[in-house]
Protein backbone atom coordinates (compact mmCIF):
# COMPACT_ATOMS: atom_id res chain seq x y z
CA UNK A 1 0.00 0.00 0.00
CA UNK A 2 1.54 3.33 -1.01
CA UNK A 3 2.02 6.03 1.60
CA UNK A 4 0.53 9.51 1.56
CA UNK A 5 2.82 12.50 1.37
CA UNK A 6 3.96 13.72 4.80
CA UNK A 7 1.83 16.88 4.52
CA UNK A 8 -1.40 14.95 4.03
CA UNK A 9 -3.49 14.20 7.11
CA UNK A 10 -4.22 10.53 7.56
CA UNK A 11 -7.74 9.38 6.73
CA UNK A 12 -10.11 9.37 9.69
CA UNK A 13 -13.15 7.27 10.46
CA UNK A 14 -16.55 8.93 10.11
CA UNK A 15 -19.12 8.46 12.82
CA UNK A 16 -22.51 10.12 12.94
CA UNK A 17 -24.63 9.27 15.95
CA UNK A 18 -28.31 9.07 15.08
CA UNK A 19 -31.11 6.65 15.88
CA UNK A 20 -31.29 3.06 17.11
CA UNK A 21 -30.64 1.64 13.64
CA UNK A 22 -26.98 1.75 12.64
CA UNK A 23 -25.36 1.47 9.22
CA UNK A 24 -21.76 0.26 8.93
CA UNK A 25 -20.16 1.24 5.62
CA UNK A 26 -16.80 0.11 4.20
CA UNK A 27 -14.96 2.22 1.65
CA UNK A 28 -13.12 0.71 -1.32
CA UNK A 29 -9.59 -0.76 -1.30
CA UNK A 30 -6.87 1.90 -0.87
CA UNK A 31 -9.58 4.52 -0.56
CA UNK A 32 -10.81 6.57 2.37
CA UNK A 33 -14.07 7.15 4.26
CA UNK A 34 -14.47 10.40 2.29
CA UNK A 35 -15.68 8.30 -0.66
CA UNK A 36 -18.78 7.62 1.41
CA UNK A 37 -19.16 10.92 3.21
CA UNK A 38 -22.10 12.19 1.15
CA UNK A 39 -24.24 9.09 1.68
CA UNK A 40 -23.10 8.73 5.30
CA UNK A 41 -24.24 12.25 6.13
CA UNK A 42 -27.45 11.74 4.19
CA UNK A 43 -28.28 8.54 6.09
CA UNK A 44 -27.56 10.39 9.32
CA UNK A 45 -29.97 13.16 8.34
CA UNK A 46 -32.54 10.43 7.69
CA UNK A 47 -32.16 9.31 11.31
CA UNK A 48 -29.59 6.53 11.13
CA UNK A 49 -26.38 6.16 13.08
CA UNK A 50 -23.57 5.71 10.56
CA UNK A 51 -20.03 4.43 11.01
CA UNK A 52 -17.38 4.37 8.26
CA UNK A 53 -14.21 2.89 9.76
CA UNK A 54 -10.61 3.09 8.68
CA UNK A 55 -8.69 -0.18 8.60
CA UNK A 56 -4.94 -0.71 8.66
CA UNK A 57 -3.48 -1.99 5.37
CA UNK A 58 -6.84 -1.42 3.67
CA UNK A 59 -7.44 2.33 4.03
CA UNK A 60 -5.04 4.46 2.02
CA UNK A 61 -2.02 5.53 4.06
CA UNK A 62 -2.65 3.33 7.11
CA UNK A 63 0.03 0.65 7.11
CA UNK A 64 0.80 -1.84 9.85
CA UNK A 65 3.71 -4.25 10.35
CA UNK A 66 1.37 -7.13 9.56
CA UNK A 67 0.89 -6.03 5.95
CA UNK A 68 -2.17 -6.46 3.79
CA UNK A 69 -4.10 -9.71 3.81
CA UNK A 70 -7.62 -10.64 2.84
CA UNK A 71 -8.00 -12.60 6.06
CA UNK A 72 -7.06 -9.54 8.13
CA UNK A 73 -9.45 -7.25 6.24
CA UNK A 74 -12.29 -9.71 6.81
CA UNK A 75 -11.43 -10.00 10.51
CA UNK A 76 -11.40 -6.24 10.94
CA UNK A 77 -14.73 -5.87 9.15
CA UNK A 78 -16.28 -8.45 11.48
CA UNK A 79 -14.76 -6.73 14.53
CA UNK A 80 -16.33 -3.42 13.51
CA UNK A 81 -19.71 -5.09 13.07
CA UNK A 82 -19.49 -6.94 16.37
CA UNK A 83 -18.50 -3.74 18.18
CA UNK A 84 -21.58 -1.90 16.89
CA UNK A 85 -23.99 -4.76 17.55
CA UNK A 86 -24.56 -4.29 21.29
CA UNK A 87 -25.05 -0.54 20.91
CA UNK A 88 -28.00 -0.51 18.48
CA UNK A 89 -31.27 -2.29 17.79
CA UNK A 90 -30.10 -3.26 14.32
CA UNK A 91 -26.94 -2.92 12.26
CA UNK A 92 -27.00 -2.86 8.48
CA UNK A 93 -23.76 -3.33 6.59
CA UNK A 94 -22.73 -1.93 3.23
CA UNK A 95 -19.83 -0.73 1.18
CA UNK A 96 -18.42 0.52 -2.08
CA UNK A 97 -16.55 -1.72 -4.53
CA UNK A 98 -14.38 -4.09 -2.44
CA UNK A 99 -16.10 -2.56 0.59
CA UNK A 100 -19.32 -4.12 -0.73
CA UNK A 101 -17.52 -7.46 -0.86
CA UNK A 102 -16.50 -6.99 2.77
CA UNK A 103 -20.12 -6.16 3.60
CA UNK A 104 -21.30 -9.36 1.91
CA UNK A 105 -18.63 -11.28 3.82
CA UNK A 106 -20.00 -9.91 7.09
CA UNK A 107 -23.53 -10.58 5.83
CA UNK A 108 -22.61 -14.24 5.32
CA UNK A 109 -20.73 -14.77 8.59
CA UNK A 110 -23.26 -12.86 10.72
CA UNK A 111 -26.29 -13.91 8.74
CA UNK A 112 -28.71 -13.87 11.69
CA UNK A 113 -27.51 -10.53 13.04
CA UNK A 114 -27.16 -8.36 9.92
CA UNK A 115 -30.34 -6.35 9.33
CA UNK A 116 -29.75 -5.47 5.67
CA UNK A 117 -26.88 -5.49 3.15
CA UNK A 118 -26.14 -2.50 0.90
CA UNK A 119 -23.85 -3.26 -2.07
CA UNK A 120 -22.63 -0.20 -3.99
CA UNK A 121 -20.70 -0.93 -7.21
CA UNK A 122 -19.97 -4.40 -5.87
CA UNK A 123 -16.61 -5.58 -7.18
CA UNK A 124 -16.76 -9.34 -7.73
CA UNK A 125 -15.43 -9.06 -11.30
CA UNK A 126 -13.05 -6.33 -12.44
CA UNK A 127 -14.32 -6.48 -16.00
CA UNK A 128 -15.14 -2.81 -16.60
CA UNK A 129 -14.19 -0.98 -19.77
CA UNK A 130 -11.76 1.38 -18.00
CA UNK A 131 -9.39 -1.23 -16.56
CA UNK A 132 -5.93 -1.46 -18.16
CA UNK A 133 -5.62 -4.51 -20.43
CA UNK A 134 -2.85 -5.98 -18.28
CA UNK A 135 -5.13 -6.31 -15.25
CA UNK A 136 -6.33 -9.49 -16.97
CA UNK A 137 -2.86 -10.93 -16.27
CA UNK A 138 -3.25 -10.31 -12.54
CA UNK A 139 -3.87 -13.99 -11.64
CA UNK A 140 -0.37 -14.78 -12.97
CA UNK A 141 1.29 -12.21 -10.73
CA UNK A 142 1.22 -14.48 -7.70
CA UNK A 143 3.78 -16.74 -9.36
CA UNK A 144 6.02 -14.06 -10.82
CA UNK A 145 8.87 -12.97 -8.51
CA UNK A 146 8.58 -9.33 -7.38
CA UNK A 147 5.31 -8.86 -9.31
CA UNK A 148 3.35 -8.16 -6.10
CA UNK A 149 5.51 -5.06 -5.66
CA UNK A 150 4.41 -3.59 -8.98
CA UNK A 151 2.14 -0.57 -8.79
CA UNK A 152 -0.74 0.03 -11.22
CA UNK A 153 -1.48 3.68 -11.79
CA UNK A 154 -5.04 4.97 -11.58
CA UNK A 155 -6.08 6.37 -14.93
CA UNK A 156 -8.85 8.54 -16.24
CA UNK A 157 -11.83 8.46 -15.86
CA UNK A 158 -11.00 7.47 -12.23
CA UNK A 159 -14.44 5.92 -11.80
CA UNK A 160 -16.16 9.25 -12.42
CA UNK A 161 -18.52 10.29 -15.19
CA UNK A 162 -18.77 13.81 -13.75
CA UNK A 163 -16.07 15.59 -15.73
CA UNK A 164 -15.64 18.36 -13.16
CA UNK A 165 -14.98 15.94 -10.32
CA UNK A 166 -12.73 13.89 -12.59
CA UNK A 167 -10.65 16.99 -13.41
CA UNK A 168 -10.43 17.85 -9.72
CA UNK A 169 -9.17 14.38 -8.81
CA UNK A 170 -6.76 14.34 -11.76
CA UNK A 171 -5.28 17.64 -10.62
CA UNK A 172 -4.73 16.24 -7.13
CA UNK A 173 -3.08 13.11 -8.57
CA UNK A 174 -0.72 15.22 -10.70
CA UNK A 175 0.19 17.53 -7.84
CA UNK A 176 0.72 14.91 -5.13
CA UNK A 177 0.20 11.36 -6.47
CA UNK A 178 -2.87 11.10 -4.27
CA UNK A 179 -6.29 12.58 -3.75
CA UNK A 180 -8.65 12.91 -0.82
CA UNK A 181 -10.19 9.67 -2.02
CA UNK A 182 -6.96 7.71 -1.93
CA UNK A 183 -3.85 6.68 -3.80
CA UNK A 184 -3.00 7.29 -7.43
CA UNK A 185 -1.63 3.74 -7.50
CA UNK A 186 -2.77 0.26 -6.62
CA UNK A 187 -0.23 -2.27 -5.39
CA UNK A 188 -0.46 -5.61 -7.18
CA UNK A 189 -0.04 -7.27 -3.76
CA UNK A 190 -3.26 -5.55 -2.58
CA UNK A 191 -5.11 -6.60 -5.72
CA UNK A 192 -4.03 -10.22 -5.22
CA UNK A 193 -5.41 -10.12 -1.67
CA UNK A 194 -8.59 -8.57 -3.03
CA UNK A 195 -8.94 -11.56 -5.36
CA UNK A 196 -8.63 -13.88 -2.37
CA UNK A 197 -11.32 -11.99 -0.47
CA UNK A 198 -13.61 -12.03 -3.51
CA UNK A 199 -13.13 -15.79 -3.98
CA UNK A 200 -13.86 -16.50 -0.31
CA UNK A 201 -16.91 -14.22 -0.32
CA UNK A 202 -18.30 -15.67 -3.53
CA UNK A 203 -18.32 -19.13 -1.93
CA UNK A 204 -20.28 -17.75 1.01
CA UNK A 205 -22.89 -15.73 -0.90
CA UNK A 206 -25.62 -18.36 -0.34
CA UNK A 207 -25.23 -17.73 3.40
CA UNK A 208 -26.45 -14.13 3.03
CA UNK A 209 -30.12 -14.01 4.02
CA UNK A 210 -30.62 -10.34 4.95
CA UNK A 211 -32.59 -8.06 2.62
CA UNK A 212 -30.07 -6.89 0.06
CA UNK A 213 -29.90 -3.68 -1.99
CA UNK A 214 -27.52 -3.60 -4.95
CA UNK A 215 -26.80 -0.33 -6.73
CA UNK A 216 -24.63 -0.47 -9.83
CA UNK A 217 -23.94 1.78 -12.81
CA UNK A 218 -24.58 0.36 -16.26
CA UNK A 219 -21.43 2.08 -17.51
CA UNK A 220 -19.25 1.18 -14.50
CA UNK A 221 -15.68 1.51 -15.78
CA UNK A 222 -14.20 -0.93 -13.20
CA UNK A 223 -16.78 -3.66 -12.70
CA UNK A 224 -19.78 -4.27 -14.93
CA UNK A 225 -23.23 -4.93 -13.43
CA UNK A 226 -22.42 -8.64 -13.84
CA UNK A 227 -21.10 -8.47 -10.26
CA UNK A 228 -24.41 -7.18 -8.91
CA UNK A 229 -26.40 -9.72 -10.90
CA UNK A 230 -24.24 -12.56 -9.59
CA UNK A 231 -24.82 -11.44 -6.01
CA UNK A 232 -28.56 -11.09 -6.66
CA UNK A 233 -28.74 -14.66 -7.98
CA UNK A 234 -26.52 -16.32 -5.38
CA UNK A 235 -27.62 -14.81 -2.08
CA UNK A 236 -30.48 -16.56 -0.32
CA UNK A 237 -32.24 -13.39 0.76
CA UNK A 238 -35.94 -13.40 -0.03
CA UNK A 239 -35.75 -9.66 -0.61
CA UNK A 240 -33.17 -8.52 -3.17
CA UNK A 241 -33.51 -5.15 -4.87
CA UNK A 242 -31.22 -4.24 -7.80
CA UNK A 243 -31.04 -0.66 -9.05
CA UNK A 244 -29.13 0.06 -12.27
CA UNK A 245 -27.89 3.63 -12.64
CA UNK A 246 -27.65 5.23 -16.07
CA UNK A 247 -25.55 8.36 -15.54
CA UNK A 248 -22.58 7.28 -13.39
CA UNK A 249 -19.39 5.24 -13.55
CA UNK A 250 -17.88 3.27 -10.67
CA UNK A 251 -17.75 5.81 -7.81
CA UNK A 252 -21.51 6.18 -7.54
CA UNK A 253 -21.31 7.88 -4.14
CA UNK A 254 -19.43 10.81 -5.69
CA UNK A 255 -20.73 10.81 -9.23
CA UNK A 256 -23.69 12.44 -10.95
CA UNK A 257 -26.33 10.26 -9.33
CA UNK A 258 -25.10 10.34 -5.73
CA UNK A 259 -28.39 11.89 -4.60
CA UNK A 260 -30.32 9.05 -6.26
CA UNK A 261 -27.98 6.55 -4.58
CA UNK A 262 -28.71 8.13 -1.21
CA UNK A 263 -32.46 8.23 -1.86
CA UNK A 264 -32.52 4.53 -2.82
CA UNK A 265 -30.54 3.61 0.31
CA UNK A 266 -32.82 5.60 2.61
CA UNK A 267 -36.00 4.21 1.02
CA UNK A 268 -34.68 0.66 1.23
CA UNK A 269 -33.68 1.00 4.88
CA UNK A 270 -36.83 2.87 5.90
CA UNK A 271 -39.05 0.22 4.33
CA UNK A 272 -37.22 -2.75 5.87
CA UNK A 273 -36.41 -1.29 9.27
CA UNK A 274 -39.11 1.23 10.09
CA UNK A 275 -42.19 0.37 8.08
CA UNK A 276 -41.96 -3.43 8.54
CA UNK A 277 -40.55 -3.76 12.02
CA UNK A 278 -42.14 -7.17 12.69
CA UNK A 279 -39.20 -9.18 11.37
CA UNK A 280 -36.72 -7.14 13.33
CA UNK A 281 -37.44 -8.56 16.74
CA UNK A 282 -35.54 -11.76 15.95
CA UNK A 283 -32.60 -9.75 14.58
CA UNK A 284 -32.53 -7.61 17.71
CA UNK A 285 -32.58 -10.77 19.81
CA UNK A 286 -29.71 -12.22 17.77
CA UNK A 287 -27.69 -9.04 18.24
CA UNK A 288 -27.58 -9.75 21.95
CA UNK A 289 -25.65 -12.96 21.18
CA UNK A 290 -22.69 -11.01 19.79
CA UNK B 1 -25.48 42.59 4.64
CA UNK B 2 -26.98 43.56 1.31
CA UNK B 3 -29.82 41.61 -0.25
CA UNK B 4 -27.55 39.84 -2.78
CA UNK B 5 -25.20 38.90 0.06
CA UNK B 6 -28.10 37.47 2.05
CA UNK B 7 -29.20 35.46 -1.00
CA UNK B 8 -25.68 34.13 -1.50
CA UNK B 9 -25.36 33.19 2.17
CA UNK B 10 -28.72 31.39 2.12
CA UNK B 11 -27.67 29.42 -0.96
CA UNK B 12 -24.33 28.43 0.55
CA UNK B 13 -25.92 27.50 3.88
CA UNK B 14 -28.51 25.33 2.15
CA UNK B 15 -25.87 23.47 0.13
CA UNK B 16 -23.63 23.03 3.16
CA UNK B 17 -26.33 21.19 5.11
CA UNK B 18 -25.48 18.15 2.99
CA UNK B 19 -21.76 18.34 3.79
CA UNK B 20 -21.43 19.43 7.44
CA UNK B 21 -23.14 18.87 10.78
CA UNK B 22 -23.11 22.57 11.63
CA UNK B 23 -26.61 24.10 11.83
CA UNK B 24 -27.18 26.69 9.08
CA UNK B 25 -27.76 29.47 11.60
CA UNK B 26 -24.22 28.91 12.93
CA UNK B 27 -22.66 29.46 9.50
CA UNK B 28 -21.59 33.07 8.92
CA UNK B 29 -19.51 34.86 6.27
CA UNK B 30 -16.47 34.88 8.55
CA UNK B 31 -16.73 31.13 9.28
CA UNK B 32 -13.68 29.26 8.02
CA UNK B 33 -14.31 26.16 5.90
CA UNK B 34 -11.64 24.36 7.92
CA UNK B 35 -13.68 24.96 11.07
CA UNK B 36 -16.61 23.24 9.37
CA UNK B 37 -14.24 20.32 8.58
CA UNK B 38 -14.70 20.93 4.85
CA UNK B 39 -11.79 19.09 3.18
CA UNK B 40 -10.83 19.71 -0.43
CA UNK B 41 -12.99 16.87 -1.79
CA UNK B 42 -16.00 18.21 0.08
CA UNK B 43 -15.23 21.71 -1.17
CA UNK B 44 -15.23 20.39 -4.73
CA UNK B 45 -18.59 18.68 -4.17
CA UNK B 46 -19.98 21.87 -2.63
CA UNK B 47 -18.83 24.10 -5.49
CA UNK B 48 -20.16 21.69 -8.12
CA UNK B 49 -23.52 21.53 -6.34
CA UNK B 50 -23.68 25.33 -6.27
CA UNK B 51 -22.81 25.39 -9.97
CA UNK B 52 -25.67 23.02 -10.72
CA UNK B 53 -28.08 25.23 -8.78
CA UNK B 54 -26.85 28.44 -10.42
CA UNK B 55 -26.45 26.98 -13.90
CA UNK B 56 -23.11 28.78 -14.14
CA UNK B 57 -19.47 27.83 -13.58
CA UNK B 58 -17.94 29.07 -10.34
CA UNK B 59 -15.32 26.41 -9.59
CA UNK B 60 -12.82 27.57 -12.21
CA UNK B 61 -10.87 29.58 -9.67
CA UNK B 62 -7.13 29.68 -9.08
CA UNK B 63 -7.37 30.33 -5.34
CA UNK B 64 -9.39 27.93 -3.27
CA UNK B 65 -11.93 29.56 -0.95
CA UNK B 66 -10.96 29.55 2.72
CA UNK B 67 -14.11 31.02 4.27
CA UNK B 68 -17.84 31.22 3.69
CA UNK B 69 -17.32 34.81 2.49
CA UNK B 70 -14.94 33.48 -0.20
CA UNK B 71 -17.60 31.04 -1.40
CA UNK B 72 -20.23 33.79 -1.34
CA UNK B 73 -17.91 35.92 -3.48
CA UNK B 74 -17.87 33.16 -6.09
CA UNK B 75 -21.64 32.76 -5.96
CA UNK B 76 -22.68 36.42 -6.04
CA UNK B 77 -21.70 37.31 -9.63
CA UNK B 78 -23.70 34.34 -10.85
CA UNK B 79 -26.70 35.49 -8.83
CA UNK B 80 -26.40 39.04 -10.16
CA UNK B 81 -26.15 37.93 -13.79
Amino acid sequence: MSDPSPATPLPRALHFEGGRHAVLLFHGLSGSPLELQFVARGLHRAGYSVHVPVMADYTYGLASPEGCSARRWAELALQHFDALGPQYDTVSVGGLCLGAVLALHVGALRARQVATVLGLSTGLHYDGWGNPWYTRLLPLARWVPLAPRIRIREKSPFGLKDERMRAWIERQFIESSQSDMGAAYYQVADLLEARSLIAATRRRLPDVIAPTLLLHALEDDRATPRSAYEVAVKVHASDVHVVILHDSYHLITLDREKQLVLTEMVQFLDHRLRESPGELSSIAANMSTL
Amino acid sequence: MTDPENKALALVRDALTRYTDTPPEDIHPETLLADLQVDSLTLAELLFELEDKLGKSISDTTELPQSIADVMALVQPALDA
